[in-house]
């Protein structure tokens, strides 16, 4: 992570817990007052966050993170001045820091799945299967992981045309980060960020469904 | 000819970090177009995540009225299970009544305005009042200084 975040609060430098905390009619009023654009924003990030999880064979959707974060707020786990800080920027430093300890939780003790995701006995009585018995203890099955990697395979594909946007690709397929991108390209990070924008766009487009709902 | 690439766990993961980078960074107005673009039902994906942010006022509700109900059921329990230490008889009750604040005259505060003219005590008002220092513990504890006394 780079730091530019715009209004983004960086989650590892969570405001000083002497910051006012949020009542709950203060985060009620300010969901209320969230625009469309903001919760596609929220969404949006949720959804990002519960993929790279999905990755790991972690099954905790955006939803789920989404829930979790004003949860958070407001058990007093996360601080928020609202005269200061946007409520947007609180809620994604929120689901970032959970996707993080959910991430970490699952490699310190095994893979732990949320409530919501266990499926109780049918009206007959008989025992579903929970997600925990369709899921490999760890990360994606083959099959997964081939669907996953095709998927970003094909995402590439689409910038044949587009050289700028395929060498971007190839580097986070490096493994590097946007600055290394950026350095080794020799570009300003405005254009880099103009060519994820674009990437971007083609995963919004192509990869609606959740990669952990791919069996 | 190019031969495709393989994604790997960690390459993909990469990717969607610095796509999640990409998504803080932008304006909503952006991402709005992003799903447009997307060809989603942009009203319906803003409903829903309202919906899910409202879920989560409402699981902290739920969660602070579940350990709230626990907390009383604790306490209900604990004062159920507690042995009664009020003596049977009513002499024996003003007895023990006055020894309580013999031995500690501070709990005269914690009784009620009615019980501190002490003179006027019926029997009733001496048994609630051993029944309300009862619960506060403080039977239990006059019984304890007595034992460490005693030894």
């Amino acid at each position: 992570m780079d730091g530019k975040w715009g209004e983004w609060v960086a989650p590892d430098n969570p405001q000083s817990k002497s910051e006012v905390v949020a009542s709950v009619e203060e985060i009620e009023q300010a969901i209320a007052k969230l625009k469309t654009a903001d919760l596609l924003k929220l969404n949006a990030f949720a959804w990002n966050r519960s993929q790279s999880l999905g990755l790991r064979g972690i099954v905790h959707s955006g939803e789920d993170l989404l829930q979790d974060a004003v949860c958070a707020l407001l058990e007093e786990r996360r601080h928020w001045n609202p005269k200061k800080v946007d409520f947007v920027g609180v809620l994604m430093g929120a689901i970032k820091s959970i996707a993080s300890n959910l991430w970490e939780a699952a490699k310190a003790k095994g893979f732990e799945l949320p409530a919501s995701q266990f499926v109780g006995p049918d009206e007959d009585g008989k025992e579903a299967l929970s997600p925990v018995d369709l899921l490999p203890a760890t990360g994606l099955n083959p099959e997964q992981a081939a669907i996953a990697s095709n998927l970003l395979t094909e995402i590439q594909e689409t910038f044949s045309d587009d050289p700028e946007a395929h060498v971007v690709m190839d580097g986070l397929w490096d493994r590097m980060s946007g600055t290394e991108i950026i350095d080794a390209l020799g570009i300003d990070r405005k254009t880099y960020e103009t060519i994820v924008r674009r990437i971007r766009r083609q995963v919004a487009a192509r990869w609606p469904k959740g990669i952990h709902n791919v069996r | 000819m190019s031969v495709k690439k393989q994604w790997t766990i960690e390459q993909a993961e990469n990717f969607l970090d610095q796509i999640s980078d990409s998504i803080g960074a932008a304006s909503p107005g952006e991402i709005e177009e992003d799903v447009l673009s997307s060809g989603e039902d942009v009203e319906a994906l803003a409903a829903q995540t309202r919906a899910a942010l409202l879920a989560g006022v409402k699981k902290f509700q739920q969660q602070k009225l579940h350990h709230a109900r626990q907390r009383y059921k604790e306490s209900s329990q604990r004062i159920e299970s507690r042995e009664r230490r009020i003596a049977p008889s009513v002499e024996a009750r003003r007895f023990q009544f006055f020894d309580l604040l013999k031995a500690n005259p501070g709990i005269q505060s914690a009784l009620t305005m009615q019980h501190r003219d002490l003179s006027s005590l019926t029997d009733g008002d001496i048994e609630s009042a051993l029944e309300e220092l009862d619960a506060l513990g403080a039977i239990e504890d006059l019984g304890e200084k007595n034992n460490e006394s005693e030894s």
